[in-house]
């Protein structure tokens, strides 16, 4: 037993004690002496999950402790020690034709370190840095959603302040658009949308766990709270509370009016509804979850593999882990939701159905309780199955028959836990602590982020980690090269994201604020595309489908708003509705059908099967040239439209007006000079709106660069 | 062991059996796909994607009668026991339902609600022996669309049925055929590409007598020129091949170019506009315009492949006989619904007929599960879900004044509760997969095949477990 603690570096556990004490769950300090045996003081700096391992020797804890803690580690080795037992013949290597390994895995500390001698060791040169006007637009766009206003440009570019890059950042990072930005980033994530194949969380439920993940980007949060949180969280999936039974006509009064006030409150409930599998026994919804939390929260999504069948056979030519998976460790890890019961729809009661505060009408709406069953309840299910325990034996449904060798599966996080469990916790709690302990946790965190910056992860696709192919000092069988392109950037990032409290502004500040995301995404001399995985220039990404509605607002200063739903009434920008599906921003008109048509070909995707895509299609080029929303966004009568305040200008200031506000640059020399002549060609109205038409078209609109 | 059995063991444990990577045809084109859809240069995919490793049993052979489909999904599971499958029940059917016998008393239709599908029973075949495998709304709407259980790891990644016709057929666009390879009528939230290229996913838009609304430029042609033109010169460095930006934006060229082709274009133009006594024949709703557009659409031949028109309203657990004279028009129940639906599919089939396109265009209408039989439920008058159900299908050389597949009473839950003959080789109940084969084998499209080119890489499958033919294409239909 104490042979598998060797791994685990003493740093780690005293940031996650400190946690578990924090919140008031952990054991008693006392029984939580450690030392490293050479009685080092463990570094949260560099890339310590690789580094020296302090062997631990646990001081003074009760053996009842040491049962509940479930440590456990994987390792190359240990996986290729088991493959050729489960299969004929050994591992065989990815392919004949692998290349070799290029990876670099020398020392380096911190983005533009790492990036810099990776980029040596390839010998691919780094371009230069991008201009002041790029940048802003950029990382404008990056962190708030949103394209710059004129103002914002000509302020910036103003500036002559040393530090306004990075103070433009701080800047950026409180703004309440931020929040906008991520909390649709984790919609996307975490799939939170009405209806999917599997389950109808209703409109109530869907607006309820969007403004849990508003409230929680307002707040900025801790992620690893927010994991928790999610996975364990009870109650009502519209976060209503209300009594079952009221104890009088003014508690039913008071209790009423509360809910009259606040149709729909923060949940994160909505997270384990998604979850819900139906057409099958109950451990399919069980398995659901733990291939939702092994993809979302680790980036493994062969999980989903996994909970059907060995990996041996199978995923050898995708992920040496997963080779080496077995179908009971992805038992293990859906155990741990095995005290959710059955979902269950229900109806509020007439009286207490919400209000639509806007017509005093009550909507007719479901909701789900997510209340786990106390520990040793069972709940008889429908196909004879039980809820309150995982029973490997079932026949039918949406994945193979489960012939467990034991009969219930006892909950094993699969992976590499740090924490130490309190047992009396419910165990969707001990699944939480598990999950955040586990440095996968941090390392999938950053590189989802880092991907919305860079176009790509440092580990691509971010949802199919190797587990076995992270650690240079670990290195994985022959023709397999180390999966991350910078192994050591991503240890350095998930360190220092979990030193930071998981604290996602402090990533997304060391990430733009870093020489290589400031890069050009112009470059000189021949690019080789294969070398877009050493972030030497900064690749170009297309605005996403919400971007652009809310850029060509800012663009022609003409503004709208968007009915998100009933609950959630009006929003003013497209990066604030709750959900990517075609019947949101609701309504039936024909202006909130081109505003969809728009987000449709732009495809936001559905949080189901089709993922949200930066693809381009003739139906965007469409949109931009014909689709009513952008016409009008051409208004010359409006005064305060760009296209009205810059008619009355001359003709240079209104080319410049025009290009500070569509494209967020000031027009070049050549640029402005075109245009001026081209307005005094003809109808000089006609052509400034054809101009304002045209740069709504132009690449530099179209894409963030 | 009969077939029947068979499919229940397989099928029944849902086990697919996967090829072992080492069985599987070695192809560096596979590693390409992968690396193209997720991010190395598979921007715009200037080269389209051709269709890459694949394998197939090789041992069928496809109707290949269809040129392309048209799909009306009546979306909420309209009731088989009132319509196509229809049970005249002494006490609970409504006497103006006025329920005739057609074919020697084959079809009995309720003139009341189908009396102008009933001109063309001659030319559409009904299937009675079918069953869906969910009855919830969406799980069972989204397994029909992309023909299998959305569940499995395929299910969560894979495309429309349309989006692999797209990917098929694309190769077998003409130089000067402009329109997009499937196409999406009043869909509100219909399934996509999924892991497919975006450019296969559905083209959605609405019917609208004006024409393509976003393929028209309301401000004319000559302003639409100038303004063309225009961008062109003050954008040209950043869009063309070689592009500052990079591969991604080097795209941008073609993508405009795409589009250009769909504007001011007679074809488009003659497809997608139409008159007020051309809509007035299809019933002058929503739906039947969207039946309309989808017929010129086909007539124009320009590359469209698959035509889904999505119906809504459906669900009738309330009322569904309008017992109460609900005094709102827009109240949905059966006559509401089959108002909308009956002169719309008549006259699709007898214009396309007329026009000779049905021969090469495949008809199919279908909920996604059917409702129960026999008496209303007792507080609600209306009927719930239930997994006996029906297709129609019609056209691509299918005989017409056929019928697959008979039902009748179990249980007492009321006639057209179970299949009583199966009525095609199988020897079961027709399943959404044997319907997704059947689509594919009208096309000329081998419904065995796998692609290597999943994100997965365990092989997408184009129809579940086609390689031990678990799943068949419903060939009676032809017969």
């Amino acid at each position: 037993m104490r042979g598998s603690f060797r791994r685990v570096a003493l740093g780690h556990l005293a940031w996650l004690l400190a946690a578990l004490l924090t919140a008031g769950i952990g054991i008693a300090q006392d029984d939580l002496e450690w030392q490293s045996a050479d009685g080092s003081f463990p570094d949260h700096g560099g890339c310590t999950f690789f580094g020296p391992e302090a062997a631990l020797t646990p001081v003074g804890t009760a053996a009842s402790d040491f049962a509940a803690m479930k440590l456990r580690t994987r390792n190359t080795e240990s996986v290729l020690a088991m493959i050729p037992q489960r299969r004929n013949g050994g591992i065989i290597p990815r392919s004949a034709a692998a290349p070799a390994a290029t990876t670099y895995t020398g020392a380096c500390s911190g983005i533009d370190d790492c990036i810099q001698k990776t980029a040596d060791a390839a010998g691919v040169p780094l371009t230069y840095l991008t201009t002041d006007a790029e940048f802003l637009r950029r990382v404008r766009l990056d962190l708030t959603g949103r394209i710059p206003t004129k103002d914002e440009v000509l302020t910036f570019l103003a500036d002559t302040s040393p530090t306004k890059r990075e103070q433009l950042v701080d800047e950026l990072l409180q703004k309440p658009e931020w929040a906008d930005r991520w909390t649709m980033f984790f919609g996307d994530l975490f799939r939170n949308t009405q209806v999917t194949a599997q389950v109808n969380r209703y409109q109530w439920g869907r607006d309820s766990f969007h403004l849990y993940l508003l409230e929680s980007m307002r707040q900025n949060k801790p992620y690893d709270q927010m994991a928790r949180e999610m996975l364990a969280a009870e109650g009502v999936s519209d976060g209503r509370t209300y009594p079952r039974r009221y104890t009088s006509f003014e508690h039913w009064r008071q209790t009423y009016q509360n809910l009259a006030g606040n149709p729909v409150l923060a949940s994160p409930v909505g997270y384990v509804v998604g979850g819900r599998t139906i057409g099958g026994p109950i451990q399919d919804t069980y398995d659901t979850l733990a291939f939702f939390t092994a993809r979302d929260f680790l980036g493994i999504s062969v999980m989903d593999c996994v909970l059907c069948h060995d990996g041996a056979g199978h995923l050898e030519p995708l992920t040496v882990w997963g080779a080496g998976a077995l179908r009971a460790e992805g038992w293990g890890l859906a155990a741990f939701f095995s005290d959710v019961p059955r979902f269950q729809t229900w109806r509020y009661p007439g009286n207490q159905r919400p209000m639509n505060p806007e017509n005093g009408r009550r909507v007719n709406t479901n909701y789900y309780i997510v209340n786990d069953l106390a520990k040793g309840q069972r709940q008889q299910a429908r196909y004879g199955d039980t809820a309150g325990e995982y029973l490997a034996q079932t026949s039918g449904g949406n994945r193979p028959d489960r012939y467990g060798d034991q009969r219930f599966v006892t909950p094993a996080y699969p992976f590499e836990s740090r924490a130490i469990i309190d047992a009396s916790m419910r165990l969707r709690e001990q699944v939480g602590w598990h999950l955040t302990s586990d440095p996968q946790f941090a390392r999938a965190a950053v590189n989802y982020i880092w991907r919305q910056f860079f176009s790509r992860g440092i580990v691509e696709p971010p949802d199919q980690f190797d587990l076995d192919r992270l650690d240079p000092a670990s290195p994985p069988p022959a023709g397999w090269d180390i999966q991350p392109s910078h192994p050591r950037l991503l240890e350095w990032l998930a360190n220092g994201f979990r030193d930071s409290g998981f604290d996602l502004k402090w990533l997304m500040r060391e990430i733009t604020t870093s020489q290589a995301y400031q890069l050009s995404s112009r470059y000189e001399g021949v690019f080789n595309p294969l070398s877009e995985k050493y972030f030497v220039r900064h690749q170009v990404k297309r605005l996403t489908a919400e971007q652009v509605i809310d850029a060509l607002m800012v663009a022609s200063n003409q503004f709208t708003s968007f009915r998100a739903s009933a609950a959630l009434r009006n929003v003013n920008f497209a990066m604030q509705l709750p959900d990517v599906t075609g019947n949101v921003p609701a309504g039936n008109n024909a202006f909130v059908r081109n505003v969809r048509g728009l987000l449709q070909a732009f495809t936001r995707g559905d949080r189901e099967e089709t993922q949200r895509s930066g693809e381009g299609s003739p139906l965007q080029a469409l949109g931009l040239m014909n689709n009513r929303f952008v016409l009008s966004r051409l208004n010359r009568n409006n005064q305060a439209s760009t296209l009205g305040q810059s008619l009355p200008m001359a003709d240079d200031a209104l080319v410049a007006n025009m290009y500070l506000s569509v494209l967020s640059r000031p027009p070049t020399e050549e640029e402005t000079a075109f245009a001026v002549n081209y307005l005094q060609g003809g109808n000089r109205r006609d052509r400034a709106t054809n101009l304002m038409w045209a740069l709504f078209n132009k690449t530099d609109f179209y894409f963030n660069y | 062991m009969n077939q029947r059995e068979r499919f229940d063991k397989i099928v029944a444990r849902r086990q697919p059996t996967h090829h072992s990577f080492f069985e599987r045809p070695h192809s560096t084109r596979r590693h390409f796909f992968r690396d193209t859809l997720t991010g190395v240069g598979g921007f715009f995919l200037a080269d389209r994607l051709a269709p890459g490793a694949t394998e197939t049993t090789g041992s069928v052979q496809p109707q290949n009668t269809a040129k392309s489909v048209i799909f009306l999904f009546l979306r909420g599971a309209p009731s088989h026991v009132d319509m196509f499958d229809f049970k005249n029940v002494q006490g609970v059917t409504p006497s103006n339902f006025e329920p005739e016998s057609f074919m020697n008393g084959a079809v009995t239709l309720p003139m009341g609600l189908l009396g102008n599908t009933s001109r063309v029973l001659d030319k559409i075949a009904i299937i009675r022996s079918a069953s869906a495998w969910a009855r919830a709304h969406p799980l069972a709407q989204t397994w029909l669309q992309i023909g299998r259980n959305p569940t499995s790891p395929t299910g969560r990644i894979a495309p429309h049925i349309g989006s692999v016709v797209a990917i098929e057929k694309e190769p077998e666009r003409g130089p000067n055929q402009a329109f997009p390879t499937f196409i999406s009528l009043q869909a509100r939230n219909i399934s996509g590409a999924g892991y497919f290229p975006v450019e296969y996913g559905p083209f959605q838009t609405y019917a609208n007598a004006g024409g393509l609304a976003t393929a028209s430029h309301p401000a004319g042609e000559a302003v639409f020129q100038d303004r063309w033109n225009l961008l062109h010169q003050i954008d040209s460095e950043l869009r063309g091949n070689g592009s500052p930006f990079g591969p991604k934006a080097s795209g941008m060229g073609n993508l405009y170019h795409g589009a250009r082709r769909l504007m001011f274009n007679p074809t488009v133009d003659a497809a997608f506009s139409f008159t007020n006594e051309e809509r007035i024949r299809y019933g002058s709703t929503g739906f039947g315009n969207a039946v309309l557009t989808a017929r010129k659409i086909v007539e124009q031949d320009q590359g469209t492949r698959f035509i889904q028109i999505d119906s809504f309203g459906w669900d009738h657990h309330g009322d569904i006989y309008n017992l109460e004279n609900n005094p709102n028009a827009n109240a949905r129940n059966i006559y509401r619904q089959t108002a909308e639906f009956d002169p719309a599919f008549a006259a699709l089939i007898e214009d396309l007929d007329s026009s000779g396109k049905l021969d090469e265009t495949l008809v199919l209408v279908s909920g996604e599960f059917g409702r129960t039989p026999g008496s209303l439920s007792n507080e609600r008058n209306g009927r719930d879900h239930f997994l006996q159900m029906f297709y129609v299908l019609a056209g691509a050389g299918i005989t017409g004044g056929k019928v697959i597949g008979a039902t009748n009473d179990e249980g007492g839950r009321g006639p057209g509760s179970f299949t009583t003959e199966y009525g095609w080789a199988q020897q079961r109940d027709i399943r959404p997969e044997d319907i997704e084969a059947t689509i594919y084998s009208a096309l000329g499209i081998d419904w065995t095949t796998v692609r290597y080119d999943d994100p997965l890489d365990r092989g997408f499958y184009y129809v579940p477990l086609a390689d031990d033919e678990v799943y068949a294409p419903v060939n009676e239909l032809w017969s």
